[in-house]
């Protein structure tokens, strides 16, 4: 018995040694690396021990609250409004049949199956300024052209336009999958106290699609964070530094200017801000939800 | 009443799907309207008439050939890579006891908390240690083990009873065999939706082939496109038909295998 044990236990590690091989190599090692990294002057011709001068020489740059600033605005805008949309698409799409629900939920889910980078260059050409559909449009109708990218006090308000009218996809899915698994009991029994449809929904429903509100906001807020492909193909960070964002500036620290430590050094400031939030909104609503509960 | 507020809700969600749907819809006008009209004013909400004129333009002046044979390397070895490596994974996770077990899978587990641009240039830096940089490989090999598969392989796999496994360790079958006969043919619905997930994501990817590869001719589409876009700045009848180019695909990939796909959603995100 007790050989047979040990022979299993080879076996497992053998199946898992692949994968723990990779993580070590691409996940474990990097992580370490980036931390280190962040105390070291560490370019083309060394590496040194610089302390906290990284971050010192960091917070001097006007790039980065440039590129805080556009983070935080970007997520603050467009994470709230993909889980109250997404919310309150999901229940009204519960309540289709089941045809019509498979088709507007095709319909919200096909962007996100595309590239991003495919998504920005059609809002680059649907933005020029000059000839592009949504400024002829404007003119029509008697206004103004707006020039959407090319002006710094705009420019980041367009690309946060570019996600702010399009329906969360996945969010959508998720929400009603959620709803799905509600037992109509409680409905039921809501309605024989003469329940309406919209306190049903705010005392059954949104309590209970909770942990799934949680998953979003926590998902939501990584992505929106990490927002760099539409930055790159519209407006490449400019006009001047007007639409940098964290991972932008991160990328051009490293792979433009080829500064190492400092783009190491930014990267464990926007890790910990991503830690930071999800373990607020992991307070927050894990509370809340018992609150509710 | 009732009926108005009714109509009023299908106006709404009929609005949510026009305006996500409508850049969509204006990649592919564009990309079959001759470039003289693509720039009339005002615009047409439907060209005069369909052309490929786009297209041989766009397959003739560049190396789109190159991209698309490259993003379909990649991701056609990825998924088949990673769904090789992370179902091995998941079955011992799931069905076998080893030493470090539970730390191993829980370290797996919390990288899904750090974003791959905080490892971004660590592992470029190890990529170019292995002298890996401006090959396919340098995109293939990092992208292998996911967390995200692994969990949710596993999670599926839990769900199997171990009867089977049981039955057929009584029988005197090897390990690799209940892996690959066994546990392999029962997992197919989380197999099918993981593959999926994993061959959209890799052929949409952008910042990692932006950084690790250096010669046009071995970009993926994405990284084509957005190199296109520079060359042509406003040649937007190209550019929307490179666009389409990739985006067909995989919008072919979504409507095929819309039930995998929802399901994978579903037991990837509410479960967690």
């Amino acid at each position: 018995m007790r050989r047979k044990m040990s022979k299993r236990a080879w076996a497992g590690i053998l199946f898992v040694l692949p994968a723990m091989a990779l993580f070590i190599i691409f996940k474990f090692i990097p992580a370490v690396m980036a931390i280190v990294m962040a105390f070291q002057e560490y370019d083309i011709w060394g590496i040194k021990w610089v302390g906290f001068e990284n971050f010192k020489e960091i917070f001097t740059w006007p790039d980065f609250y440039v590129a805080l600033k556009n983070t935080a605005l970007y997520t603050a805008i467009i994470v709230p409004k993909n889980i109250f949309i997404a919310l309150i698409l999901a229940s009204i799409l519960m309540k289709l049949r089941p045809k019509a629900q498979a088709i507007y939920r095709a319909a919200y889910y096909l962007p996100t199956v595309t590239a991003l980078v495919v998504i920005a260059l059609i809002w680059g050409w649907l933005l020029n300024p000059s000839f592009g559909p949504i400024n002829a449009f404007l003119q029509k109708i008697g206004l103004k052209p707006v020039p959407w990218l090319v002006d710094p006090n705009i420019a980041m308000w367009s690309i946060i336009l570019t996600d702010l009218v399009i329906a969360p996809g996945s969010g959508i899915i998720l929400y009603m999958a959620a709803m799905g698994s509600i037992p109509k009991s409680y409905y039921e029994a809501a309605e024989l106290d003469g329940a309406s449809e919209i306190v049903k929904w705010w005392k059954i429903t949104v309590p209970l699609v909770k942990p799934t509100t949680l998953y979003l906001a926590i998902s939501y807020t990584i992505v929106a964070m990490s927002i760099f492909d539409k930055v790159y193909v519209l407006t490449g960070g400019g006009p001047g530094n007007a639409t940098v964002t964290m991972v932008y500036l991160i990328y051009n620290t490293a792979f433009r200017d080829f500064n190492y430590g400092q783009a190491s050094a930014l990267s464990v400031i926007f890790f910990v801000i991503a830690v930071v939030i999800s373990v607020f909104q992991f307070k927050r609503l894990s509370q809340s939800f018992e609150l509710g509960g | 009443m009732r009926k108005v507020t009714w109509s009023l809700i299908i106006i709404f969600i009929t609005l949510w799907a026009i305006s996500t749907l409508f850049p969509m819809y204006w990649m592919f006008q564009t990309a079959f309207t001759p470039e003289e009209e693509i720039s009339t004013f005002p615009p047409k909400l439907f060209p005069s008439h369909l052309t490929l004129q786009n297209f041989s333009e766009l397959f003739r002046s560049s190396l789109i050939w190159n991209w698309i044979v490259n993003s379909l390397i990649i991701s056609v070895s990825i998924t088949v890579l990673s769904l090789l490596v992370c179902s091995m994974a998941a079955y011992a996770f799931s069905k076998l006891q080893f030493p470090g077990r539970n730390w191993m899978f829980t370290a797996i587990v919390a990288t899904i908390l750090v974003p791959a641009q905080v490892t971004l240039l660590p592992t470029f830096l190890i990529v170019s240690r292995m002298n890996m940089l401006d090959t396919l490989w340098a995109i293939i090999i990092p992208s292998i083990a996911s967390p995200y598969t692994i969990f949710m392989i596993r999670q599926y796999m839990l769900s199997i009873p171990n009867d089977f496994i049981d039955a057929a360790r009584m029988d005197g079958a090897s390990e690799l065999a209940i892996y690959w006969r066994i546990i392999l043919p029962m997992s197919k619905p989380v197999l099918a939706a993981s593959a999926i997930f994993t061959f959209i994501s890799s052929w949409n990817g952008f910042l990692w082939p932006l950084i690790v590869l250096n010669s046009t001719e071995r970009y993926p589409l994405t990284v084509g496109l957005a190199t296109l876009q520079r060359q042509h700045l406003v040649q937007y009848g190209l550019q929307m038909a490179g666009a389409t180019v990739s985006a067909l695909p995989m919008i072919i990939i979504f409507f095929a295998f819309q039930k995998y796909f929802m399901r994978g959603l579903m037991s990837g995100g509410t479960k967690g």
